[in-house]
């Protein structure tokens, strides 16, 4: 007899106990048969190995630990290269082995309460690992360095097979293609239809192309090859369309708002629409709208024609007289009839209709269209364009915001601005290309490493504000001295330029009382002192209480 | 409901990996309602094939000593066993790889890890399209 989920889950839930408390002796044995700092490390100890990181990853991977298991994935597909290979494994291949396998015996220290007993697999994505493939081994190991220095995990191959063999074994998030030393993609292309042959979703992929003609992007889009990038470029362009590949499915949900003449048909829509992964509220009246867009802020507006105090046309042109709602998409359903009529009139048509009954998916693709464009349009407006960074005057809103929380429940909250040293003279020596690539690498190193909750805005120039809710101003230095170091330590510029640089920081926190205006002072002229002190230097505002 | 094929009652898992042996099974006989032996080693699931007489093995491809294509030669070897249906698991999902696996004469190749929610259904479809059910 079958029995029950619930059952299966318990039983499942045991073994998952047995292989937690296994484990720490499991990967004991795996630091012991790693290859040794200096001496022989005989085949047989590598077979040993490659078996049980075999089975570690096997194992992992049932019971949803991902990382672990990606982790092991990664020990045994080196441990098996340098088993078949002909000669003896290299030292940098026992390096490299030895690494995967201190990175795998790190990661015993699992929470055994946070994964669940069995999950959709998608460790690549979890871990930010990226393929590149390259068949130029100076390049692949200059473009690994940079890529691993912005928080992915890079693996060069050089051939499509070993990129192939590593795929099937652990889907990256993001497939990088160096194209920059061939006049045609055909190669490129190659590689990514043997990818993404059969596989649903593509992994997306990415090309540096060393040609950008219209010939070449056309074939590439053919081929469904994400992102056509003219290399050489600014590394920190190439960033930025990795990170919105690798963060497509974080993405928060198309917010709609559905207004319809029968509240059933509404809540009917409104499922329709949140099945295909939308956000969506059903308005409750028509005379209510302005409240519930206040309310709700959505990207846009689904509503009948007919409605009981008026039509849907009308209600509409009252909306649009609100400036913040001037350019809220509006798709309309009408009865055919309706829609001939409004077309007839020939004015200026502002709104979109659609005809009655829509079919499900007719109905799905449009209203994903139009909210899709009105949140691009958002971001672009709040978005600083070179940084990514929210723009000043965005960045002002939304600190009043967060004073007034922090305030009312009691909540500590900092505020600190930095700006690059010396960033006049670099722009001056290198050219203004550079000095935005520094500044984007910078903007996109802070995205990476602070929270999804802190504020990032650039106040023009070079400076750049970071407001961290629930931090303090000693947690705040901290952290900005371990992204100082990190920024110190990238090197910025493409073609025959190589740079490196600092920036200074001034730390102010949020006090009872204090308004947005006086605690961006305060940092300013906290960062003001910091610049006397030297490049790089931290300070935090001295509190007077 | 008539029986259009025979139905799926007894399974011999295949693979080296005690835990996963042990998750296959307790998945296929919880969720799949199947009689489900497990063995450890291509060698043993000779034995256990010839006195279990299952309607379908699933082996796993990479195993110490013997390994899966190996195994599955050895069982087709075997007088009584020539025809058993024949499933493989693997980690290296790789299409060539899949594809040899297929050439051999296996019905079907599931990746591993597999889903322990889902690998009863996955098994039992995969058992109604050997025998011409594909609706």
């Amino acid at each position: 007899m079958a029995g029950t989920i619930e059952d299966l889950e318990r039983r499942l839930a045991v073994l998952r106990d047995h292989f937690i408390q296994d484990l720490p002796q499991r990967l004991s044995r795996v630091a012991a048969l790693k290859p040794p700092a200096a001496g022989d490390w005989p085949d047989e100890t590598a077979a040993d190995l490659r078996l049980l990181a075999h089975s570690l990853k096997g194992s992992a991977g049932t019971f949803g630990f991902t990382e672990l298991s990606a982790r092991a994935a990664r020990l045994e597909r080196l441990t098996a290269q340098a088993l078949t290979q002909a000669g003896r494994p290299s030292a940098d291949q026992k390096r490299a082995i030895g690494d995967a396998a201190d990175a795998l015996a790190a990661g015993g220290s699992i929470d055994p309460t946070a994964a669940p007993a069995a999950v959709p697999r998608r460790p690549g994505r979890a871990t930010k690992t990226l393929y590149l493939l390259d068949e130029d081994p100076e390049r692949s190991r200059h473009l690994v360095d940079q890529l691993r220095q912005y928080g992915y995990q890079p693996e060069g191959f050089a051939t499509q097979e070993a990129l192939l063999i590593a795929v099937a074994e652990l889907e990256p998030v993001v497939v990088l293609i160096d194209g920059s030393g061939e006049e045609t993609p055909e190669r490129a292309i190659a590689a990514v239809t043997a990818l993404n042959a059969d596989r649903n979703p593509p992994i997306p992929t990415v090309l540096l192309a060393g040609r950008g003609d219209i010939g070449a992007r056309l074939a590439t889009v053919r081929a469904g090859i994400d992102v056509f990038l003219p290399w050489p470029a600014e590394s920190s362009e190439l960033i930025g369309r990795l990170d919105l590949l690798a963060t497509l499915d974080e993405r928060e949900a198309n917010r709609v708002l559905v207004l319809a003449a029968d509240p059933i048909e509404a809540d009917r829509t409104a499922a329709l629409l949140e099945r295909s992964g939308m956000q969506t509220r059903v308005a409750p009246a028509a005379l209510r709208i302005l409240e519930t867009l206040a309310d709700f802020s959505p990207d846009m507006l689904l509503m009948d024609a007919a409605l009981p105090d008026c039509t849907g046309v009308e209600l509409a042109t009252v909306i649009r007289q609100f400036p913040v709602w001037s350019n809220l998409p509006v798709l309309i359903l009408a009865s055919a009839a309706e829609v001939q009529r409004q077309l007839a009139l020939g004015g200026p048509m502002a709104d979109d209709f659609l005809a009655k009954p829509v079919p499900a998916n007719r109905l799905r693709a449009a209203v994903a269209a139009r909210a899709e464009q009105r949140r691009l349009l958002r971001t672009l407006i709040a978005q600083d364009p070179l940084t990514g960074l929210l723009t000043h005057r965005a960045f002002d809103r939304r600190i009043e915001a967060e004073l007034a929380r922090a305030a009312r429940m009691d909540r500590p909250l900092t505020l600190a601005i930095l700006d690059i040293d010396r960033f006049r003279a670099l722009n001056q020596r290198h050219g203004y290309p550079v000095g935005d690539g520094v500044l984007r690498a910078l903007a996109l190193l802070l995205r990476r490493r602070l929270r999804r909750s802190d504020l990032l805005g650039r106040f023009g120039g070079d400076r750049i504000a970071i407001l961290l809710p629930e931090t303090v101003p000693d947690m705040a230095e901290e952290l900005f001295d371990r992204i100082r170091i990190a920024f110190a330590a990238m090197v910025h510029g493409g073609s025959g330029v190589a740079v490196s640089a600092t920036f200074s920081t001034g730390i102010a926190a949020a006090r009872q009382g204090r308004t947005a205006a006086e605690l961006v002072r305060a940092a300013e002229l906290t960062l003001l002192d910091a610049k006397k002190g030297g490049d790089g230097t931290i300070r935090v505002e001295v509190s007077q209480v | 409901m008539s029986e259009r094929f025979p139905p799926l009652s007894r399974i011999l898992y295949v693979d080296d990996e005690p835990d996963i042996r042990e998750v296959a099974k307790i998945a296929l006989e919880v969720m799949g309602g199947f009689t489900v032996e497990a063995c450890e080693s291509g060698e043993s699931a000779l034995a256990e094939a010839l006195a279990f007489r299952p309607d379908l093995i699933l082996l796993d491809v990479m195993m110490p000593r013997m390994d899966g294509p190996e195994t599955f030669s050895a069982l087709r070897r075997t007088p009584g066993l020539e025809t058993v249906p024949i499933v493989f698991f693997t980690a290296k999902a790789q299409r060539a790889e899949v594809q040899a696996l297929l050439e051999l004469g296996a019905l079907d190749v599931l990746a591993k890890p597999f889903d322990p929610m889902s690998v009863a259904q996955t098994v039992s479809e995969i058992w109604m399209r050997h025998h011409g059910w594909d609706d």
